[in-house]
């Protein structure tokens, strides 16, 4: 967070287009790997990124500080503009974000980052997608439970419970070859 | 991967869970992984350039400007008072017998759930014709002074104030000035905004779920007692429609329970004054305008905020809260502070805001005194439930510029003091449009939001124009009911009229030729 963020966000709030420009260079990586694990496009990402910002420029008056920190309200925006995105395709499911996606969707994914992130999707996709959500933002995003709370618009005791049931129930899904192999490791050492 | 980083990540596991230490080797494994698999990405630094450009060459809205200047107001004049949706049946009539208390518990208790009802694709039966919700009006014409070219205005398609075509009526300055009639032509639009994909052929439409169940039980409540001079048990099947409730010194609640919304009003007395006497003596110019103070949007929201938090008013349908201006008044700097300031609370369905068709935001109101900051008025507070269901959206973008193109779905807007005075269009968002659906089966009218697109006005400065935008419906059928209607040419009148007594009939060309004056 800025030093003097709260003065930026007043200066923005009063018209002050530079203001705004100093928040944006501060979170715009954030807010791009925030929306980019989410769909796993650079073009989408791009689009998506823009449209979050450009909401978050237009509503900036109406942003108020004793609700929530400013980069909680910039990833909430972030994060309804992901969700109206996959909400607005054609699909018979409901899809929140890249990982809701079936095989062979027609949707654009990255081909860099498919075999890394094939290998994990088949963990991350036995969770619900609040749990993954969780998760994602924890292990990748490292936001804190409260932020996590805000973004997802529930408690911060309902956050944690949710991430250790989300990790217990990634235990459970590993192949017992794998576990079976994995004390057997343990053991030898 | 950070070896750091998969350690904390483990002891903030154990933290929550103790036991979950006896599964390291499997969990510094699998978080491992997730750790391994995150994508090493950065923003692009052009797209990264080309965003901050682009919101650094963004003007905040007009509707906003007013508080970032120190105007002094010059006028003050009688802001929109609130408007009481219905009143009927004053409860008065039963009050003595009914306990007004338990109907306040009903009413909140069936009111204060939030949900959406999911229900079949095109459930809402026939959309209809898109209807104007008559906020668009020609810059001047509501002060029913200045009119349209008649020879291009159709009389159709203006909201409220629209004069009639061929009135051409004199603007009076004084009681026996008057000057010769302003003609203003329709302003042309362009789009110049660049490709928009609509991406999905199915949108959800929504509406709000009347629920007559309250308006049932309350009617057998007060059929269960009866004024002695009238058995309100005598009226079965009766529901209760509306009610108002009237609280002294506090507010006047005013609820219909068919459409499902509440409106509030002050019952306390407050003089409302335009003009005030400043000074004494011969050299005093008399009566001047009263000033008020244009408070800062911040301090409108916290009292609006405050206000309905302490009533208990649900905020969850309704999106990010903002002061609403007169945008013209504004863009041609003679704004002045109304005694009566709003806060718009614009109803939101999936993150999109609900627009009417000349663009303004479609919520709740709040108005503040900006004498004693005190809340005057809460109008439409919706009861939360809706129904929603699937109806097919037009996907073909160049349909909808062809619409925005005309000036919208009802008509151009007339202002412009030149023809092909243009307005410049931008690029679209989704919003919902508030929409009125007269059903002829039940004779109900429900109020509909559909999924639309918004382009804004990039040009309105200065501008003869109150809207800040176009608003287009997406859904299909709308359009092709729309263009149906207006494709069929209107027939031209024909008057026929023959010798008299003779039976026979002339064309009325012919009548010309034969009448004293052409010969």
């Amino acid at each position: 967070m800025l030093s003097n963020e709260s003065d930026l966000i007043r200066e923005s709030q009063e018209g002050g287009n530079e203001a705004f420009g100093e928040l944006y260079d501060e979170y715009i990586q954030k807010i791009y790997k925030f929306v980019y694990f989410k769909t796993h496009h650079k073009e989408v990402a791009e689009d998506l990124t823009s449209k979050a910002f450009i909401k978050a420029f237009e509503k900036i008056k109406s942003y108020d500080s004793r609700k929530a920190s400013f980069s909680t309200w910039l990833y909430g925006i972030a994060r309804n503009t992901v969700i109206d995105y996959y909400r607005t395709k054609k699909l018979n499911i409901n899809v929140e974000d890249v990982w809701d996606l079936p095989a062979k969707n027609g949707l654009l994914e990255d081909v860099d980052n498919r075999m890394k992130l094939e290998e994990v999707g088949k963990h991350l996709k036995t969770l619900d997608v609040g749990q993954r959500e969780i998760i994602i933002m924890r292990v990748w995003d490292d936001l804190s439970y409260k932020e996590i709370a805000q973004i997802m618009n529930k408690s911060e005791a309902n956050c944690r419970m949710m991430y250790m049931r989300a990790v217990g129930k990634l235990k459970e899904n590993v192949p017992f070859a794998v576990y079976v192999a994995l004390l057997l490791n343990n053991l030898k050492n | 991967m950070n070896d750091d980083r998969l350690k904390n990540i483990l002891e903030d596991i154990y933290r929550l869970d103790p036991n979950l230490k006896e599964y390291e080797e499997v969990l510094s494994d699998i978080v491992g992984k997730i750790l391994t698999a995150k994508p090493d990405i950065e923003a692009d630094a052009r797209f990264v350039a080309k965003l901050r450009d682009e919101l650094m060459n963004k003007k905040i809205k007009n509707k906003l400007n007013i508080f970032s200047m120190n105007k002094i107001p010059f006028i003050a004049v009688g802001a929109t008072a609130a408007v009481a949706v219905v009143i009927v049946v004053s409860v008065s009539l039963v009050s003595g017998r009914l306990p007004v208390n338990k109907l306040t518990g009903l009413i909140t208790q069936k009111t204060t759930s939030d949900s959406v009802i999911q229900l079949s694709a095109n459930a809402f039966g026939s959309l209809g014709i898109p209807s104007d919700s008559g906020s668009q009006r020609s810059a001047l014409a509501e002060e029913g002074a200045l009119t349209a070219d008649a020879a291009i205005a159709p009389s159709v398609g203006f909201g409220g104030g629209g004069a009639p075509a061929n009135s051409g009526s004199m603007m009076k300055i004084g009681e026996d000035m008057a000057i010769s009639p302003i003609y203003y032509q329709p302003y042309q639009f362009k789009y110049t905004g660049g490709d928009f994909v609509i991406a999905s052929g199915e949108m959800p439409v929504y509406r709000l779920a009347l629920n007559e169940t309250i308006g049932r039980t309350m009617a057998r409540l007060l059929s269960g007692a009866s004024a002695e001079f009238v058995d309100l048990s005598k009226f079965k099947n009766a529901g209760v429609r509306s009610m108002h409730i009237s609280q002294e010194n506090g507010f006047n609640i005013y609820m219909n329970l068919d459409q499902g919304r509440i409106s509030l009003d002050s019952s306390r007395p407050y003089l409302m004054t335009d003009t005030v006497m400043r000074c004494d003596g011969p050299d005093c110019g008399g009566y001047e305008p009263e000033e008020y103070p244009q408070l800062p949007e911040t301090q409108l929201i916290s009292i609006a905020d405050r206000f309905l938090s302490e009533y208990g008013i649900s905020k969850t349908v309704y999106g990010q809260p903002f002061a609403e201006v007169d945008s013209m008044g504004d863009r041609f700097g003679f704004y002045y502070a109304p005694r009566l300031q709003t806060v718009v609370y614009p109803l939101s369905f999936d993150s999109k805001d609900v627009y009417e068709s000349g663009g303004q935001a479609s919520g709740m109101r709040v108005l503040i005194d900006a004498v004693d900051s005190e809340v005057r008025s809460v109008n439409e507070i919706l009861n939360p439930i809706f129904e929603k269901s699937n109806y097919e959206m037009e996907t073909d973008f160049n349909r909808i510029i062809k619409i925005v193109e005309n000036g919208g779905m009802w008509g151009g807007y007339y202002g412009a003091m030149e023809a092909g005075e243009t307005l410049e269009v931008g690029a679209p968002e989704y919003v919902y449009l508030h929409q009125y659906d007269y059903s002829q089966s039940d004779g109900i009218v429900r109020e509909l939001y559909v999924p639309a697109l918004k382009f804004p006005i990039l040009n309105a400065e200065g501008k003869n124009i109150y809207q800040d935008s176009v608003v287009v419906p997406l859904a299909k059928e709308m359009l092709d009911n729309y263009e149906i209607q207006n494709d069929v040419p209107m027939p031209e009148p024909y008057f026929m009229k023959g010798e008299e007594g003779s039976g026979e009939v002339m064309p009325m060309d012919a009548m010309v030729e034969s009448s004293p004056s052409a010969q």
